[in-house]
């Protein structure tokens, strides 16, 4: 089923909408939220609520994109649930992603300004619109999928090495932007 | 460190949906492994070394003797070859069976349908029900040829021997004749 008629079941309040959308990404959604907390249980939980909020905000919401809206409620969801537990245990999965992107933060003594996260959001979007499309997608994989480097590595045909020193320059450029931009996270 | 970290997962969080969307339609190019890279490369740098003896005159490195239909032995620089079978403007005179004068009953021909034409020679296909099939590159062989255009059809008679390359190659070429149009 196409995106607008799963999104016309939404708005017709018709049940079968969450059904449908089970269907079509039930698989895509337990990766994001598995790659972020990297446990089944937790993560059948976070899908769950990603279902309800959908079935809450639309309408009157409308997305363009009902994977890309369905994968940020998700990361929402999935990184609240780190950070309420993460004091009594911790997530690998969430863990490496906040510690690789915690490189991309730049030093303090270049740093002029803070700024919220949709004006940081805008002048990543910026950056990766710069950036060849092989480049970018595999940033979002990584960093908004949460896609592991093992499996990146495997679709590029890379060793994993080869695959984390791209992924240090990636994000090394994204300091150097934020840098550039005089931006304090 | 990891406050910080979390608002740009926060920010990532946010990009907008084209973004998003075109990262998960967009699919890899994979990349050969490291030995398959080096495997193709050793593989190419063999056929080439074959090409480059099949390629070489008789008396450079094969002993000579008689030489099966397919045997490019006597074959010159491609798409090159002088009248007198030079490679490299070294002559290579060979006392029974010189290039460009072919012993009796060795003599083959096909017809063939031009695909380029310059004054060293041509690339043809050869037309279907030929004995020869597929793409030649034929050396003019020092004849004079006719005025051929792309599309033209060809009567080429040779000395027999084709060199196994791709596009696979005569340099022996006795005669080049125009077909008229059916």
């Amino acid at each position: 089923m196409e995106d607008r008629q799963i999104i016309d079941l939404y708005w017709q309040r018709d049940e079968t909408a969450i059904a449908e959308t089970d269907t079509k990404y039930g698989g895509f959604c337990r990766r994001i939220s598995t790659n972020i907390l990297h446990n089944p249980w937790d993560s059948e939980e976070c899908v769950s609520d990603a279902y309800s909020r959908c079935w809450d905000t639309m309408p009157p919401q409308r997305p363009g994109s009902l994977r890309a809206y369905l994968g940020t409620i998700l990361r929402n969801l999935s990184i609240s649930r780190y950070r309420s537990e993460h004091a009594q245990k911790r997530f690998s999965g969430a863990e490496t992603l906040l510690s690789e992107l915690g490189d991309c933060v730049p030093a303090p003594e270049n740093v002029q300004r803070t700024v919220e996260a949709g004006e940081l959001a805008e002048l990543i979007d910026r950056w990766l619109r710069g950036l060849e499309r092989e480049e970018r997608a595999l940033f979002i994989r990584r960093y908004w999928n949460g896609d592991s480097v093992k499996l990146l590595a495997g679709e590029l045909g890379l060793r994993p090495n080869a695959l984390t020193k791209r992924l240090l320059r990636l994000r090394e450029s994204l300091r150097r932007e934020l840098e550039r931009e005089g931006i304090c996270v | 460190m990891k406050e910080k970290a979390e608002r740009l997962f926060d920010a990532i969080t946010l990009l907008k949906e084209d973004l998003v969307e075109e990262a998960q339609n967009y699919r890899f190019r994979k990349r050969p492994a490291v030995w398959r890279r080096v495997g193709s490369l050793a593989a190419c740098l063999v056929l080439l070394a074959s090409l480059s003896l099949l390629a070489l005159p008789r008396g450079c490195g094969s002993s000579g003797g008689n030489s099966s239909p397919m045997d490019s032995a006597d074959s010159c620089a491609p798409g090159e070859a002088p009248a007198d079978g030079a490679v490299s403007g070294e002559p290579a005179p060979e006392p029974d069976a010189p290039a460009g004068a072919p012993e009796e009953g060795e003599q083959a021909q096909f017809d063939a349908v031009v695909i380029e034409a310059c004054e060293t020679g041509l690339q043809v296909e050869a037309l279907e029900g030929q004995r020869e099939r597929g793409l030649f590159t034929v050396s003019a062989n020092g004849l004079e040829l006719p005025e051929l255009a792309a599309g033209d059809r060809v009567r080429i008679t040779y000395d027999g021997k084709i060199a196994e390359s791709y596009p696979a190659q005569i340099f022996g070429t006795a005669a080049i004749e125009r077909l008229e149009e059916e």
